[in-house]
C-alpha cells in the first residue's frame, strides 16, 4: 500500500474513531428523552381511571414543556405568520399550544391495555438533530410507527417532531392552522384552539 | 387502507375515473411560493367535504354508533376479515405489478389460506401462520412506476384521494369477486361493508373531531402524507424528514396552502 494512502486510511480509522462516541453520546442523549417521555406517558396510561383527565393533564404537564421544544414547535407551525406577531403574542401562543397538546395527550391516553414502547432505531440528521424510530406495541392491535426528531438546545435534548405511522403532526397542524389563519385571523385560531381545550375538558 | 366502494356501472365508472385523472393529473403542479400546491381545487373539495361531513354526522355516524352496540366485537372482527379478505385480490394484483413477487406469492398464499382454512375469510388465520398482511393498490403501483401524484381530491360519498389514486377505484372494483354477483345480493352485503367500514373509523374520527381546528386541511395532510407513507411500504426515507426546519431557519418561511 503507498504510504500516502496508508496515511489518509489511518486518518480516517482515527477519524471514524473520534466521531462515533461523540455520536453515539448524542444520540443516547436524545434518546433518552423520547424514554422519558415514554415512560411518563406509560405511567399515566397505567394511573388512568385513578387520575382522570385533570389528573393525567396535572402530570403530563410538566413532562411536554421539559421534552418538547414549543417555541420551536409554534413558530414552525406558524410559518410566516409569526413574523406578524410581537415576542408577547408568540409567547401566549406558545403557552396555549402547549396547554392544547397536554390537553389532547390526555384525553388520548386515557387507559392501559398492556401497550409498549419500543425503540427500533436512531439516526443523526443535518445540523446535528437525531431522529430516534419507535415503536407503540399494541397487544390486540396492529403497531405504530412512532419517528421522534430532536434538537439540542442550551445543553438539553428536546422533541421537535412526531410522526405517527408516517402522519407528521408539525405538517398537519402547520397546513391546518395556516388555513384559520387564512379565513379567521390569528385571534380566530386562538379561539378555536381555545374552545378544543373546553371541550375536551367538558367531555372527560 | 383498501378501499370498499363502488359504484353501479364499471363502464360509467371508468368513464368518469378516466375523465378525472385527465382533467387533475397536471394541476397539482401548480405552484404558491415556488412549493407545489397539492390541492388547485380547494374550494370544490371543500363544498363536497361539507356534503360528506353532513352525511356521516347526520346518517352514517349514528347508523355505525347503533351497529356497535348491536354487533359483539368477534361478529364486526369476523366481517371485516370477510370483506378484507374479498378485496385482497387487489392487493396481489398490485404487488406483482410493483415486482414484488416474494411477497405477491405471499399475499396469494394468504388469501388461499384465509378462504380456505379461515372460512371464506372470517378468520385471519393467515397471520398468525406468518403471512403478514399488506397494503397495495393501483395508486401506489402508478407511484412506484414513476407518475406524479396530481392533485388532491376529495369525492362526493368517497372521501379523500388523489389523481394518481382515483384510477384504484376501477382496479379495486374489478378485482372484487362480489362485483361479478347479482345486484340484489350485492346491495345489501355492500350496505354491511360500508356500515362496518364506518364502525371501524369510529375512534379515527373522534380523534379528528377533538384534535383538528380545521378537520378539512388535518384529514387532507393525513391522507397526503400516509399515502406516501404506504407508497414506501412503512419505511420512508429519513431524507428530508426535517426540512421543515430548514425552511424556517435559512428563508421566510413558506406556507404550502395560503
Amino acid at each position: 500500500m503507498k504510504t500516502g494512502l496508508r496515511y489518509r486510511l489511518l486518518y480516517v480509522v482515527v477519524l471514524a474513531c473520534l466521531c462515533c462516541p461523540a455520536g453515539a453520546a448524542q444520540t443516547d442523549l436524545a434518546s433518552r428523552t423520547v424514554d422519558k417521555f415514554h415512560g411518563k406517558l406509560l405511567n399515566v396510561m397505567q394511573r388512568a381511571d385513578e387520575l382522570g383527565y385533570r389528573g393525567r393533564y396535572r402530570e403530563l404537564e410538566p413532562f411536554i414543556s421539559n421534552c418538547f421544544d414549543i417555541p420551536l414547535i409554534t413558530d414552525i407551525i406558524l410559518g410566516r405568520y409569526r413574523n406578524e406577531l410581537d415576542e408577547a403574542q408568540r409567547a401566549e401562543f406558545s403557552s396555549l399550544f402547549s396547554r392544547f397538546s397536554t390537553a389532547t395527550y390526555a384525553s388520548r391516553f386515557d387507559g392501559y391495555d398492556g401497550e409498549e414502547f419500543l425503540e427500533i432505531s436512531r439516526e443523526t440528521m443535518k445540523r446535528d438533530r437525531v431522529l430516534i424510530r419507535t415503536e407503540l406495541r399494541r397487544p390486540v392491535q396492529d403497531a405504530i410507527n412512532l419517528d421522534y426528531l430532536l434538537h439540542e438546545k442550551q445543553g438539553k435534548w428536546y422533541i421537535i417532531s412526531v410522526s405517527a405511522d408516517g402522519v407528521n403532526d408539525l405538517s398537519l397542524k402547520r397546513a391546518e392552522y395556516a388555513a384559520v389563519i387564512k379565513e379567521k385571523g390569528y385571534n380566530g385560531l386562538v379561539t378555536d384552539i381555545l374552545y378544543k381545550i373546553e371541550a375536551m375538558e367538558a367531555e372527560n | 387502507m383498501m378501499n370498499r366502494y363502488r359504484l353501479n356501472s364499471p363502464v360509467s365508472l371508468l368513464a368518469v375515473l378516466l375523465a378525472v385523472a385527465l382533467l387533475t393529473g397536471c394541476a397539482g403542479t401548480q405552484t404558491i411560493d415556488g412549493e407545489v400546491n397539492p390541492d388547485p381545487y380547494e374550494d370544490n373539495n371543500r363544498s363536497f367535504y361539507a356534503f360528506n361531513d353532513a352525511l356521516d354526522r347526520h346518517i352514517m355516524k349514528p347508523v355505525a354508533r347503533n351497529y356497535v352496540k348491536a354487533t359483539p366485537e368477534p361478529v364486526r372482527d369476523g366481517i371485516t376479515n370477510f370483506f378484507d379478505n374479498l378485496e385482497y385480490l387487489n392487493v396481489i394484483l398490485h404487488s406483482f405489478l410493483q415486482g414484488k413477487i416474494g411477497q405477491g406469492f405471499s399475499d396469494l398464499s394468504r388469501f388461499v389460506v384465509n378462504s380456505t382454512v379461515g372460512i371464506g375469510g372470517l378468520f385471519d388465520v393467515a397471520t398468525d401462520m406468518g403471512l403478514e398482511e399488506h397494503d397495495e393498490d393501483l395508486g401506489q403501483t402508478l407511484a412506484v412506476w414513476g407518475v406524479d401524484q396530481g392533485a388532491y381530491l376529495y369525492i362526493p360519498f368517497l372521501g379523500p384521494y388523489t389523481a394518481r389514486n382515483s384510477p384504484d377505484l376501477a382496479s379495486s372494483y374489478f378485482t372484487n369477486p362480489f362485483t361479478y354477483i347479482s345486484t340484489l345480493f350485492l346491495l345489501p352485503v355492500s350496505a354491511l361493508n360500508l356500515i362496518n367500514d364506518r364502525a371501524n373509523l369510529l375512534d379515527a374520527s373522534e380523534f379528528v373531531d377533538e384534535a383538528s381546528i380545521d378537520p378539512y386541511s388535518f384529514i387532507r395532510e393525513a391522507y397526503l402524507q400516509q399515502r406516501r407513507y404506504l407508497i414506501h411500504d412503512g419505511d420512508p426515507p429519513s431524507e428530508g424528514y426535517d426540512d421543515i426546519f430548514d425552511i424556517g431557519f435559512e428563508d421566510e418561511p413558506k406556507l404550502v396552502i395560503e
